[in-house]
């Protein structure tokens, strides 16, 4: 009788002991799954966080650029133009003078005709600075044959340009994008790099659109990230958000850049 | 052969597998590669022990215990990032292994037997390590974090069928527990077998992520 007691006993002892310990192991999956659930929704707080930050980023280049080139507009506009349309106008006040001899007359006419072609040139320029007309009439491709020949003339460097895609499915908007950039890359590529050589080519590479382009400067450290990012490649970077794209730059000191996007 | 000894191999085969490309290895991952070995080697000490010499080998299980808390903590120590957890895991390091070793000199004969308390205070530990390295995933991605799976799973289950291991013993005294015995060791070979089978095949997939990184 007395044994079946002190296994009756020892039984429950054990059994009791197993729950403790299964408690133990339950509850401390249990704890487990509550951080882990507060972790998760912490992280994606935080990726939203970082998303908004982005936008905030993007907003705020684009106002900048936008302020920059209202300043560039305005700064060619007083140098360019404004400065010669003052001088114009002196003249024609020059011609009001009383007993202007022949010869004086016509040097001041010729003043003003030359003057006002000059400002009706830069006028132009102004305004095909803003955007080609080519690229209204002819679209991307002969735009950037444009912007190509633009740049080897005046600025004495070789420039590779080779195109296999078709841009005439591609919306106006986006062209104009893709031909902002490429005019930032090459301002950078001549300005910072002092590139001789620059080669820019539109492949499709695995089914996208994809432009290589690639030039022999001085290149820099793109490992740095962002915190050397000046406008210029922020730009160019929502810029290839906006078409849907991913741009990747490769560059290192002295081993020139190479810079892939697709769109 | 017996089936018990095709596990043995597996084991060894995969704990000789971390050992290659130890040397240039993380400190981590060294200290985990040699429990591994050693873990197989001691398990099958123990496990021959009766056919060997025809001792009993509880109070070898309590050495295994011992060796097991003490690498594996080493192991979640050095992984841990968290200063506090590391603390946690040296601290219970150095007050269990005491307990247990003076327990164990004062009362030499609580040595040979199998105590419940012995087994979860070696074992929930390393069960709520296992935990935490999962969990610091979240913060940066884990060296083993396959590995820690594995010993996760296999220690759970050692965890329960040891720690049911008294309520089979003490039928060996009483008849009527006989069967309920049968049935209960029967269950946790075969559930011991499975989880050796996955803490296997997991121990593999943790070294080929390893290899292919
Ligand atoms: N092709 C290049 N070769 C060498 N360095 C470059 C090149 N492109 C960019 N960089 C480096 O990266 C920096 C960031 O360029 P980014 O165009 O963003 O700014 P920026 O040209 O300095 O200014 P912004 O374009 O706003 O007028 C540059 O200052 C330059 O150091
Ligand atoms: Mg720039």
């Amino acid at each position: 009788m007395e044994v079946t007691h002190i296994a009756v006993d020892q039984i429950i002892k054990a059994f009791l002991f197993i729950l403790f310990a299964f408690f133990s192991v339950f509850l401390t999956l249990v704890l487990f799954f509550y951080f882990s659930r507060k972790k998760i929704v912490q992280i994606a707080v935080e990726k939203k966080n970082q998303e908004i930050h982005y936008q905030k980023e993007i907003l705020q280049s684009v106002i900048q650029t936008q302020e920059e080139e209202r300043m560039r507009i305005a700064q060619d506009l007083h140098d360019d133009i404004s400065s010669k349309l003052n001088i114009v106008s002196l003249n024609t006040h020059l011609l009001k003078t009383p007993n202007l001899s022949e010869a004086e007359y016509a040097e001041i006419t010729d003043n003003i005709v030359s003057l006002t072609k000059k400002a009706l040139e830069n006028s132009r320029r102004i305004a095909h600075d803003l955007l080609p007309p080519v690229f209204e009439k002819f679209g991307l491709h002969a735009a950037v044959e444009e912007l190509v020949l633009e740049f080897s003339t005046a600025k004495n460097v070789q420039i590779n340009y080779s195109n296999e895609l078709d841009f005439s499915s591609l919306e106006a908007k986006n062209q104009l994008h893709i031909f902002r950039i490429l005019q930032e890359l090459l301002n950078n590529s001549i300005r910072h790099g002092k590139a001789t050589v620059i080669s820019i080519n539109f492949v499709n590479k695995t089914g996208r659109n994809t432009c290589l382009y690639s030039d022999n400067g001085v290149g820099f450290n793109a490992s740095l990230g962002n915190q050397k990012r000046g406008i210029g490649m922020q730009n160019i970077e929502s810029r290839v958000n906006f078409l849907n794209g991913k741009i990747n730059v490769h560059s290192e000191i002295n081993k020139g850049v190479q810079i892939e996007f697709n769109f | 052969m017996k089936v018990k000894y095709y596990f043995y191999i597996l084991t060894f085969a995969v704990a000789i597998l971390y050992l290659i490309g130890f040397k240039n290895k993380s400190k981590t991952y060294k200290i985990f590669s040699l429990f591994l070995i050693a873990d197989v080697v001691l398990n099958f000490i123990s496990d021959e022990l009766y056919n060997w010499f025809g001792i009993y080998n509880h109070f070898f299980i309590n050495i295994i215990f011992l060796f097991q808390f003490g690498f594996l903590s080493l192991f979640y120590s050095y992984s841990f990032d968290n200063k506090k957890w590391r603390n946690i895991v040296e601290v219970l390091l150095i007050i269990v292994s005491s307990y247990l070793i003076i327990k164990y000199s004062i009362f030499p004969d609580t040595f040979f037997i199998l105590h419940y308390q012995d087994v979860y205070l070696t074992i929930f530990p390393i069960i709520v390590y296992g935990v935490v390295y999962l969990y610091n995933e979240y913060d940066k991605p884990q060296e083993l974090y396959y590995a820690n799976l594995g010993i996760l799973i296999h220690f759970i289950v050692n965890f329960f069928c040891f720690i049911s291991w008294p309520l089979q013993s003490l039928s060996i005294e009483y008849d009527y527990l006989d069967e309920f015995n049968i049935i209960i060791s029967n269950y946790s070979r075969d559930l011991h077998f499975i989880t050796y089978i996955i803490y296997a095949i997991v121990l593999l997939y943790q070294l080929k992520k390893l290899k292919s990184k």
